[in-house]
């Protein structure tokens, strides 16, 4: 029965064999290969500073400031003394000195007061000087930093033991260890590519695996959406679009006809045949690829291969319409011509989608939230601040002048008294500082709910943790801080009638005491702040000396009294000081009780409270950690670790009461990790969850509120919850109204993607095939938002692709079927 | 009358093509057409462009569907795939892919068919020697001649043996050698068994192997038999006597006229200047024309040989010289045109007339319908010197 229609799709083989076009195509394929296949790669040490490896510029701006001036001011101190400069040096100071004197002289103005703006790449050509000679290090004075083991390796062997690359590895480390909390965490080895043995110039500061993820996701995703979702698909559209109209000839259709064969299934038959010359041209090259990719760079990525039949499915999305059209007009001419306007028109509707995902969609995507008796408070990626009006059903803005923007918002928190406590980060999704002070935000939770000002946040704060005593945690880059909850009253209240109105009259405040003040002593406190020191209000909690290095992540206990805090490998453990000693002046810092290392690996950790114990949880996936309530590793049942393991962790929650934690997956399922008493572990997906934005823990109602579907609420009650044993459903639900554009974007554009076959998306397809994930995660993220790029549509394209592939071929074979002919 | 033994058998079959937006235009491409092929004959199908040939062909192999009445072949009906499955044919203008070679064409169409690869090895092998192409059947088809391509059809025509061959102009492009053995080769199918459709505008190789033809136009069959039977048939076949010694024409119309049992009309009502030109042929009348030489030359339809004998014995009872008597028989084209090149209404009253056919006559569907002569020469029969 199926032979007849073998023999048509063998035949179209043999004619794709045959085509000149094929040749030619393959030909081309084979000196692309020819041409990337030198390409090499080799591990280097990490060496070279560039301008993405500051994680904070403006601290290392500063701490340098600093140093420079305290030395400056140290040397003209004892030259009054008669010239003995026994100066009390520091690491920051001693880099500072031995920059290039422009640079020199920019920092000695910033120590100053005045407003200098220095560009990364600068302080990167700076620091990259101090390899050429090692003057400016000096073993006491680095006594005092912290200094990983590496480097303490590396300082181990004899000074004729180490390489050039060895000693500028060395060197490096030293200028990290001199100032922490300004430099991203970048492996020891980074990539060199080679061609042909050649060395490129430029350096890839990126470690193996990270290389093979921008590999996978990355290189080979654009070279298949390029070469063969464009490239390729157009040659096949121009060489297969004769096939049909060919077969239409009377003298080979009658003959075609006149066989035991039914008309649709000939039709069928002709059109998988039509895809042949795709298939061919696109096994060679992909096989090629993943051939190089293994050979030259380590790579041997079996899932690659499985884009073949996904890249012969987009060309049959194009050729589904060529042969349609082929076959009402028997024209190769208009066949060509409709399959490019189709193309366009899926390019046009994509493009609208992206448009409108980007500019209604995205800016309405709830990033934080929280709840206050009966209000619920959310901060969106647009960078709003809304609450949510039972009565009209739907979100309201609370800036008055909210038109959205690359402000960003700080996931609110509800402070013990119930006052909602957040912050507006102008110009924040571009540079974790912002532009200006930053004023933290309180909000009462009345029908006005206006945002307040009250003092000013430690600059580049990323998250903010409510204290059971009514306190805030504030939490950045290098540094953990408190405001008592005495502190934390807005400004115009009585207390604070004097104080700063906003951030930029706190700027303008402080302006005015360097015009009018005079000495570095009146500058310290401003070169603090601008290094993520205390603002005012705030005191550090973190050890003395210690600072805080990324991948660094911050758990608070439910009772309040204990930090679990992770910076860079070390996991510490910070007890509350004696409360005597709470509110003393010197406003005492945390007790560190104990302490552990962990191997973390990449930019991106949680650690997090469940129960009265601790886990960590890495990114990019890794098995996550146990540990006790004082820091001793807990073995737990490996079939547990191995799920958590295996999600793409974007959030994770603790849920105190309930002796839980809600992690937030990349593929937007929430997974609840339960522990009971005998510290069994359990990990369950929470219900039917499918498309959470955001996460927040009422430790008071025990509710857990999940922010789903963009805007959408739906609260789970975790009361009597034992572990393993989840609510099926959730206690209720908000669904707000939406929005005019919103309306729009659900009833217009999504219908229209939806039958349309979104082409474009089958690259997501593409990549999470040859990734093997569900979302693209890059060490690009904006500042203080999760590193999640991109959440792979893998589906939908395939559904939109094969239901219009389907359709088309039923209008094909019905057309067929009942033409005369 | 559909007797068991036909291959082919259509009934009162219709084909109307709409075109327009809305189909409201429309042109009848066959009108009740009826005929029957029998099983081991070679059938040919005579017509003009455009009498509907081709649209019968397409419904007998399904590339078209009928808009009434009913067609079957083999049995079953016509398009079915079942019918297909015993069907080879070779269209007009056969076109195979450039890429093919004698033999991958074969083995694609063999596919087609159905047959597995190794029955397509062999019987390419046998049938290649059969149409000549054995030793070039390794060549691309793109150096292929028309003459080859048309072997190369008809090879893959028979690949699965089957019981009917449809061919379409198969001498097509052919040189005289090469039509000649294809004629071979068709009388060899049909001494096999084979039944073959044959379509055609070479009349001379249709009257050379044809067992039977039908002649169409106008999308309707003017008219269908044996060769034989069309030429004993021939409805308007009339006999023309030169006579000498006649003082009175209307004398001898009327002589001539009672002699066939023709009514006898009143007045000059034979007598016809030679200048006015051809006369009908068909009429049921006598002519008369007096030629130069003072001969008289008569045109009487044809009744009978009794008919004959007593005009015969009658004119020399009456003292007139017989010159010549002939019955002339007109070439097959002349026949065919006769058939197809008149005014519709003309020729189906002549069709009518002559053989009390009439569309829709189930007494005389078919073999019995229409009848026309074919012979192209003209015979002198019954040629009578005095």
């Amino acid at each position: 029965m199926i032979r007849p229609y073998l023999a048509v799709v063998t035949d179209s083989f043999r004619s794709a064999f045959a085509s000149r076009v094929l040749w030619v195509a393959l030909i081309a394929i084979y000196i692309f290969l020819f041409a990337i296949a030198p390409i090499g790669y080799r591990e280097v040490f990490t060496t070279t500073f560039r301008w993405p490896d500051f994680a904070n510029g403006t601290r290392m701006k500063a701490m340098l400031a600093r140093g420079i001036a305290e030395l400056d001011n140290h040397a003209t101190d004892n030259a009054g003394d008669g010239g003995q400069a026994t100066a009390k040096e520091t690491p920051p100071g001693r880099i500072a000195r031995s920059l290039p004197a422009e640079l020199q002289g920019n920092l000695r103005k910033v120590a100053e007061g005045q407003e200098v703006r220095i560009r990364l790449d600068v302080f990167a050509d700076g620091l990259n000087q101090l390899y050429e000679n090692g003057d400016w290090y000096d073993v006491e004075v680095w006594k005092s930093t912290p200094r990983l083991r590496e480097l303490r390796e590396i300082e181990s062997l004899d000074e004729g033991e180490l390489s050039e690359d060895l000693r500028k590895r060395r060197d490096r480390l030293r200028i990290e260890a001199a100032l922490p909390g300004v430099f991203e965490n970048r492996g020891s080895r980074s990539i060199a590519l080679t061609y042909a043995g050649m060395s490129f110039p430029a350096v890839l500061q990126i470690e193996k695996p990270q290389f093979q993820m921008l590999l996978n996701q990355i290189v080979l995703r654009i070279i298949i959406e390029w070469v063969l979702g464009f490239a390729m698909i157009f040659l096949g559209i121009l060489v297969t679009a004769a096939i049909i109209p060919d077969m239409l000839q009377p003298g080979s259709l009658h003959l075609l006809l006149s066989k035991p064969v039914s008309r649709g299934l000939l039709f069928l038959a002709k059109f998988v045949g039509g895809c042949a010359f795709v298939f061919v041209c696109v096994t060679q090259l992909i096989f090629g690829l993943w051939l190089i990719a293994g050979l030259r760079l380590d790579v041997w990525n079996a899932r690659l291969l499985l884009c073949i039949p996904v890249c012969v499915f987009l060309f049959a999305v194009f050729y589904s319409v060529s042969a349609v059209a082929g076959l009402k007009w028997r024209s190769p001419i208009l066949a060509i011509g409709l399959a490019n306007l189709f193309g366009a028109a899926c390019l046009i509707i994509g493009m609208a989608g992206g448009l409108s995902d980007g500019f209604v969609v995205e800016r309405d995507r709830i990033s934080g939230l929280t709840v206050s008796g009966d209000a619920v408070i959310a901060a969106t990626r647009g960078g709003h601040l809304r609450r949510y009006d039972a009565g009209q059903s739907k979100w309201v803005n609370l800036f008055p002048d909210d038109n959205g923007s690359s402000d960003r918002i700080i996931p609110p928190v509800t402070l013990s008294g119930g006052t909602v406590a957040t912050a507006r980060v102008r110009g924040g999704r571009m540079n974790v500082f912002g532009s200006g002070a930053t004023p933290l935000l309180l909000v009462d939770p009345t029908p006005g709910m206006i945002p307040e000002p009250s003092i000013e946040l430690p600059a580049g704060t990323l998250a903010l943790h409510g204290l059971p005593d009514g306190a805030i945690l504030a939490h950045n880059s290098g540094e953990l801080m408190i405001a008592r909850a005495s502190d934390l009253r807005p400004l115009n209240e009585p207390e604070n009638a004097e104080a700063k109105q906003d951030g930029s009259d706190s700027e303008k405040a402080g302006n005015a005491k360097a015009d009018t003040g005079s000495g570095f002593g009146m500058w310290l406190p401003k070169l603090m702040k601008m290094m993520g020191g205390p603002s005012d209000g705030f005191y550090s909690v973190l050890p003395e000396g210690m600072t805080l290095t990324s991948p660094s992540s911050v758990a608070v206990s439910q009772d309040g009294n204990s930090l679990m805090v992770l910076s860079g490998g070390r996991l510490i453990r910070l007890d509350r000081p004696a409360a005597s000693a709470i509110g003393t002046a010197d406003q005492p810092r945390w007790i560190r009780s104990a302490q552990a290392e962990v191997a973390v690996s990449g930019r991106t950790a949680w650690l997090r409270y469940i129960g009265d114990s601790a886990v960590v949880l890495l990114q990019p996936k890794n098995p996550p950690l146990f540990f006790t309530n004082m820091l001793q590793p807990i073995e737990v049942d490996a079939q547990v670790v191995a799920a958590i393991g295996d999600l793409s962790v974007i959030a994770a929650l603790s849920c105190h009461a309930a002796n839980g934690l809600v992690i937030h997956a990349s593929n937007g399922q929430a997974s609840v990790v339960t522990v009971d008493g005998k510290q069994a572990f359990q990990v369950q997906r929470l219900g039917r969850t499918s498309s959470v934005e955001a996460l927040r823990w009422d430790n008071d109602k025990s509710e857990l509120w999940v922010a789903q579907n963009i805007d959408q609420i739906a609260v789970w009650d975790f009361k009597g919850v034992k572990a393993g044993d989840l609510p099926k459903r959730p206690l209720r639900e908000i669904r707000p109204s939406i929005s005019g554009w919103r309306m729009v974007e659900r009833y217009v554009v999504t219908p229209l993607r939806t039958i349309t076959p979104q082409t474009g998306e089958l690259g997501d397809t593409i990549a999470s095939i040859v990734s093997g994930e569900d979302s693209l995660q890059l060490p690009f993220a904006s500042a203080g938002e999760p590193a999640i790029i991109e959440r792979y549509n893998v589906w939908r394209p395939v559904f939109t692709c094969g239901g219009f592939i389907a359709v088309m071929l039923l209008i094909g074979c019905v057309y067929f079927s009942r033409t005369d002919f | 009358m559909i007797a068991s033994d036909d291959v082919i058998s259509i009934d009162r079959l219709t084909k109307t093509y709409r075109s327009g937006l809305i189909g409201g235009r429309s042109i009848a491409a066959l009108r009740h057409v009826s005929l029957q092929t029998r099983r081991g004959e070679i059938f040919g199908l005579l017509g003009p462009n455009g009498a509907g040939k081709t649209t019968l062909i397409k419904i007998l192999l399904g590339v078209i569907r009928s808009s009434g009445g009913t067609a079957r072949v083999l049995g079953q009906p016509a398009g079915s795939i079942a019918a297909r499955k015993r069907v080879g044919y070779l269209p007009e203008s056969l076109r195979i892919d450039r890429h093919h070679t004698a033999r991958s064409a074969l083995l694609f169409y063999g596919g087609m068919s159905g047959l597995s690869r190794d029955v397509i090895t062999t019987r390419s092998d046998e049938l290649l020697r059969l149409v000549g192409l054995k030793g070039r059947d390794r060549e691309s088809v793109k150096r292929f001649s028309k003459g080859m391509y048309q072997r190369l059809g008809l090879a893959q025509a028979l690949l699965h043996e089957p019981d009917l061959l449809i061919l379409d102009e198969p001498t097509d492009g052919l040189d005289p050698v090469g039509r000649s053995e294809v004629r071979r080769l068709l009388l060899e199918l049909r001494s096999r068994g084979k039944t073959i459709f044959l379509n055609s505008h070479i009349l001379q190789e249709v009257e050379l192997v044809c067992d039977r033809v039908a002649v169409m136009a106008a999308g309707q069959v003017r008219g269908v038999g044996t060769i034989d039977e069309l030429t004993e048939r021939l409805g308007d076949r009339q006999v023309k006597w030169d006579l000498s010694g006649v003082d009175n024409e209307q004398s001898l119309g009327r002589l001539l006229a009672d002699a066939a049992g023709l009514p006898v009309p009143e007045g000059e009502a034979f007598l016809r200047s030679a200048a006015t030109g051809g006369d009908k042929i068909g009429g049921q009348r006598v002519l008369l024309d007096r030629l130069p030489s003072g001969v008289v030359r008569a045109t009487v339809p044809w009744v009978d040989q009794l008919v004959i004998d007593r005009t015969i014995d009658r004119l020399r009872a009456s003292g007139v010289s017989i010159v010549s008597l002939t019955t002339p028989r007109r070439s097959l084209e002349d026949v065919f045109l006769s058939l197809v090149g008149s005014t519709e209404a003309e020729v189906d009253l002549d069709i009518a007339a002559n053989a009390n056919w009439k569309p829709g006559n189930d007494a005389q569907d078919g073999v019995e319908s229409a009848v026309v002569g074919l012979r192209a020469e003209e015979n002198a029969v019954n040629g009578v010197a005095r």
